[in-house]
Parts: C-alpha cells; structure tokens; sequence
C-alpha cells in the first residue's frame, strides 16, 4: 500500500513536470493564429479596387550580367474577379508585348491567360495549368505574378510555425504546404515559407521548395510603404538557387485613385497597346 | 490617299514640334541579316533595316503613330536593280533609293478613342485576323510582300494599307468593322528574282506571251475593300466570326490571241473579288491549347485547264480549314497544325490541286530565363510532300541587343510551290537592337 501511495505520489510529480515543462510552448501556440487566418489576412489586406503602376524588371544572371525591362502594369476588381494587364514599353525590341490574366473567385474555374505577341500581331491563349511555369524569363511563376504580394487560400494549408523579426518587423513565419500533389505538381513547389507582417498583413520574405524537396527560392520584399492608405510593395527580389538567376521587381508611379477604364482589360487592348 | 497621307504628315510635323507637354516618344529597332547559300556558295543577301517610331498623344483620346523602315540591301540580290512595284499603290508603295535601298512609312495612323461609341484606327496599318500560324486563311486583309517567300516575318512582309479600323462593343460581343481603299495586292518578285514563284505562271506552251501591265481596279468607293469581325469570349471559349469583302491579292491572267506579228498571246494579269465568310476560335483545356479557323471564299475565281489550250478562268467556292493544338511544358511549347483545302466543281487548276492540305509542327524552347530561344519549324504539304525546315536562335547579349542564327531548307520537286526555291536553301545571322 505505501509502495503504491509512493508510485501514485511520483507519477503525479512527473505529470506536474511535464505540465511545467509544456505549458510555456501551449502558452506561445495559443498566442499565434492559425496560418490560414493569417493567409486569409493577406488575402483580404485591402489592395485598392484599382492600380496602376510602373514596373521595372531586373534579370540578372549567375555571372552579373543582367537586362532591364520596362512595363505598365494594371489591375482592377470586376466584382470578385481580378483582372491583370502588363504591357511591355522598353527596350524597344519587346515594346508591345502584352499579357492579361482573370482570376475568377471560384477556385474550381480555371483562369484565362493571354499573351500578346508583337512580332505576330497574335494573342496566344495559355493554359491556367501552366501557371507554375516561369514568367517572360523572370525568377516568379505566373502564379506568383497573379498573387502579387498575397498568399493562396484555395492551394495551400498553412501552419503557423513561429515569430521572426525580419529588417526590425515583427512577423509571423508560416509554412504552406500544396493541399495535393496535383497542385504542388502545377505550382511547381513542394513547401513554401512565408514571414507575414503582424501589423499590416505584407508579406516581408518567402522560401520556395520544388517539387523534389529542394531550396529553390527566396524572396524579398524590401520596399513596403503606405501609397493613398494602402500598403504597398515596392522592391521586390527573388533568387532562384537553382540557376543562380536573380529577378528584381521596382514599382513606381503608383496609383490607386484613378479609375481605371474596363477597356484596358480587354484583349483589344492588349493587340493595339496603351 | 495621298491627302490624307499629307494630313497625317502635317500631324507629325506638328506632333515634334508641339509645345505643350506631353512630348512625342521616339524609338528604333535595328536590324542586320546576312544569308549564305550554301549550293551556290555565294551571299544571298546582307541587309541593313532601320525601323524608328514616334508616338505622340494629341489628348487621351487621340494618338498619332508613325513607324518608318529604311532598308537596304548591300549584295542588291533579291531584287536586282529597281524592282517594279506596280501591284501596290502609289500611296503604300515603298521608295525605292538607287538598286539597293528604300524607304517607306510602315504604319501612319491616328487613335481616336470614342469613349463608348469604341476605337477607331486611320491611316496605313496592319489589320490581323485569325489564330494559325506560318499559313494564311483569315489574315488575307493585308497583302503580303513575297520578297523572300514566306521566310521573311509576317509582320515585315505584311503591306499596311490604308484603311479604317472601327473597334466597338454591344454588351458582350465586340465588333470591329474595316473598310479599305487601298487598292494593293501581294508584291510579288520579278520573273528574274530568286524568290519569283514559277508554279505561279500559267502554262502557255510554246506560244509566244505578251505579258501587259496588270488590270487594277481604280475606283476609290466601288473598288474598296471592307469587311466586319464579331468576337465574343465567353465561357473559357474565344470565337470569332468574320466577313470580307476583298479582292484575291494574287493576279489572275486572262489570255487572250492577239493579232500581232511578234505575239501569239497576249497575258492580262486582273485581280477579282470574292467572299470570304469564316470564322476562329481558342479555348484552353487543362494543358493544352485548342484554335481553329475556316474560311469559305464564295465565288473566287480560279485558273483552270480543264478545257482549253491556255487557261481559263472559273468562278467557284473554296473552303479552308485550319485546326492546331498548343502544349507549353515548362520553357518548351508544341504545336502543331493540320490546314486541309478544298476548291469544288474542279478538275485540274494551274499552280495547285484543287484539294490541298498542309501539316505544320513548331518546337520552340526558352533557355536562360529566355535569354536565349531555340525554335524548329515545318510546314509540309499532304499531298506533294514537299515543303520547308526551319531552324533558328536568339540569343539577348544585352537588355537590348539580340544575336540571331538560323536555317531555311526548302525540300520537293522544283515545279512546286516550295520545291521551286531548294537554290534558295540558306544559313543566316544577325542582329537585331532597340534604341
């Protein structure tokens, strides 16, 4: 009987030991949300039902060697479809190069992507499904291009798995994992890491893995600032550690308030240009 | 036209000189090519193109833009001496400068956006229909320049004509009409050029052909072109109907005895009208892409030798087809189109078959975050098996500034359409660069 009061007085000990132990980790994980109502912040951060900007594409190669190109870019809320247009002005010998996405809120209908083609005068339609492909030589996929600075709610599930401090922003760090291998397959990742802003729901820094499991690319958003009230990427990096190719994205003239026409998102508009 | 090429040039002069802000945007795009044929040995050509463009916004609402093209060719091989352009008229024609060299403005036109009455385009331009690529069965609005057959880019080859272009919406569906006075036909090479298409002459035996000076339609109204295109996108589905009123932009021949004591025939060549009625359309589904084209020319005439000793003329329907299939895996894109043509109540026509069908495959890769692009293409013809290989490179040494390399294999008999140009089979480099 004192032999057993012994072992039920020790296993209540240890049960307190662990709860001691555990109880500051329960404490952190209550504290964090959940990565999809963090994903969800980004997906609802307000991003102006309009914008219109310049966007500056720095390719760099593994050597240094690097060519810079420079668009318009559009975007616009129909409703609860978003609409893209990126029209290519310099240099000289792309000039004219246009291409324009509409992602429809149902998850289930696969979005219609054109590229416009100067030295054909041809739209050419491409498959939603290649939109883990690369973009026009950048280090971003069509997918990334589509997202611009939010994270997808229908492909991935997301843990929370930390706080970071990043560039003096404190952030919460998720890991989003495709929700099937069809999806990781289209995307062309089998992980992805993202530092979100605790403040304003930015996305400061992301991690991509391929397919395979292998570190492919990081991303840095090093510019954010308030333009007309709305949180605003404006430096953009990614390096592709596969390639050693590094693409840098520059927005300027950055405007929300202007209402831009319905036309602009049109593939007549993409044939005849700005 | 030429008045309202001089307007539109006053609109230039203006345009650079305007004082108000905004100013006008210039750019230009160089361009060297060299060829080498290899059967001759010998250079086939070594030319020098520069395109500079303005743009110069009067209001956002209205556009001028003018694209100029200044070519030369220093071998004078393609088209020795000054070659005739009577095919083209006055105001689209180029301007020949010496054996070697000319100029001419590619595209001068006025934008005027009318808010919701839609978008007009005036002046010389290029109007593009349809979805298939390397062939032609709706994008006969402009006439082409057959310099160099069809290795040359369409958007070089292509004559801009000078027309209007009315782009407008009702609900869904857009409409755009054209009308166009220009009355140009395809340029095609001398008798003695490289590129001049024999199988395109009518076979006249041993009788002794005068050739006289082509019969052109003259009048401005009842001798234009016009046409209308309805386009609608919905549910994943781009669909095009289309109408043109047009003349077929190769020349037809009308032979005739003469009494002439150094001729026994005299050849006439005319150009005549016809329908076309068509229509495209593209869908993507899942990875791969999905376009076609038909186009039925109702009464167009033909040249057939069916009953005579010279060819005769026959009015009589054809209908075009055209389907192809787009797969783009990663940096890699597939295609490849089936064209299958058809021209009834027909026995035997000079310079084709009455049913005709073409097999075109194009592979083409995106190397160093497109820094470099790789691009193989066929066009085989069914029936003949004959037909072209094409092989190409680029390759961007700076932002602005690509390198370019490439091959065109002609391969059939020489009385076909490709077959005539195996001589022509040639290697290529050169530079292209934007300022």
């Amino acid at each position: 009987m004192k032999n057993f009061k012994e072992q039920i007085r020790k296993m209540i000990v240890v049960a307190i030991g662990i709860l001691v132990a555990i109880l500051p980790f329960m404490g952190t994980a209550q504290s964090l949300p959940s990565g999809m109502e963090v994903a969800i912040k980004t997906d609802e951060r307000n991003d102006g039902a309009n914008v219109s900007r310049k966007l500056t594409m720095e390719l760099i190669d593994k050597r240094g060697k690097s060519r810079t190109r420079e668009t318009k870019a559009f975007r616009k809320y129909f409703g609860k479809e978003r609409r893209t247009a990126i029209f290519y002005e310099i240099p000289s010998n792309v000039k004219g190069t246009a291409f324009l996405v509409y992602d429809y809120p149902d998850a289930n209908e696969d979005d219609d992507q054109w590229l416009y083609l100067p030295a054909l005068r041809k739209t050419r339609r491409i498959s939603a499904s290649n939109r883990g492909d690369y973009f026009l030589g950048t280090d971003f996929t069509y997918e990334d291009i589509k997202l611009e600075s939010k994270l997808s709610v229908e492909d991935y599930a997301y843990t929370t798995i930390g706080k970071e401090v990043i560039d003096g922003h404190e952030t919460y760090v998720l890991e989003g994992v495709p929700i099937n291998a069809e999806t990781a397959n289209e995307l062309g990742y089998s992980k992805t890491k993202a530092w979100v802003d605790a403040k304003n729901w930015m996305i400061r820094k992301g991690e991509f893995w391929d397919v395979a499991g292998n570190h492919l690319k990081t991303t840095y958003i090093k510019d954010i600032q308030q333009v007309q009230n709305i949180w605003t990427a404006l430096s953009v990096q990614i390096e592709n550690h596969k390639t050693g190719h590094k693409t840098n994205f520059t927005f300027s003239e950055v405007d929300y308030t202007t209402v831009i026409d319905d036309d602009f998102f049109t593939q007549q508009t993409l044939v005849r240009g700005l | 036209m030429k008045n309202i090429a001089l307007a539109l040039l006053g609109l230039v002069v203006f345009a650079t000189n305007a004082q108000d802000k905004p100013k006008p945007e210039f750019n230009m795009v160089g361009i060297t090519q060299t060829s080498y044929l290899w059967n001759d040995h010998s250079i086939q050509k070594w030319e020098w193109i520069l395109k500079p463009e303005m743009e110069y916004d009067f209001s956002k609402k209205i556009r001028l833009y003018v694209k100029g093209r200044f070519y030369t060719d220093l071998t004078d091989n393609l088209e020795p001496r000054k070659p005739k352009t009577d095919e083209v008229s006055r105001s689209t024609e180029r301007h020949l400068i010496g054996s070697r060299s000319e100029w001419e403005f590619r595209e001068l036109y006025l934008d005027l956006d009318l808010d919701d009455l839609g978008f007009v385009r005036v002046g010389k331009q290029q109007i593009v229909w349809g979805e298939t690529d390397g062939l032609k069965l709706l994008d006969v609005v402009n006439p082409q320049n057959f310099r160099e057959f069809i290795l040359a880019d369409f958007d070089e080859s292509r004559i801009p004509l000078w027309s209007v272009k009315h782009d407008f919406s009702v609900n869904e569906l857009n409409v755009q009409w054209v009308w166009i006075p220009d009355h140009s036909y395809h340029d095609l090479p001398e008798f003695n050029y490289p590129f001049f298409p024999k199988s395109s002459l009518p076979p006249v035996g041993n009788a002794r052909a005068r050739f006289d000076a082509v019969d052109k339609p003259t009048s401005f109204f009842k001798d234009s072109e016009w046409g209308v295109k309805l386009n609608q996108f919905e549910n994943g589905w781009d669909v095009s109907l289309n109408y043109l009123y047009t003349f077929d932009d190769f020349a037809l021949f009308n032979i005739q005895s003469v009494s002439d004591p150094n001729y026994d025939i005299a050849v006439t060549p005319y150009y005549s009208r016809y329908h076309l009625i068509g229509g495209s359309f593209n869908k993507a589904i899942n990875a791969i892409s999905l376009r076609g084209e038909l186009a039925v020319n109702i009464n167009k005439e033909f040249g057939t030798l069916d009953s005579a000793d010279f060819p005769t003329n026959v009015t009589k329907n054809q209908v075009s087809s055209a389907i192809g299939i787009d797969w783009l895996p990663g940096e890699n894109m597939f295609s490849a189109q089936i064209f299958v043509d058809k021209i009834f109540n027909v026995e035997t026509l000079f310079g084709r078959n009455p049913f005709d069908s073409f097999l075109t495959f194009l592979y083409r890769r995106d190397l160093f975050n497109d820094s470099m692009t790789i691009e193989f293409q066929e066009i085989h013809n069914m029936n003949r098996g004959e037909g072209l290989v094409r092989f190409s490179a680029n390759y961007f040494l700076l932002s602005n500034l690509e390198v370019m390399g490439g091959t065109d294999v002609f391969y059939g008999e020489n009385n076909e359409l490709f077959g005539q140009f195996t001589k022509q089979n040639r290697a290529s480099i050169g530079l292209k660069w934007g300022i």
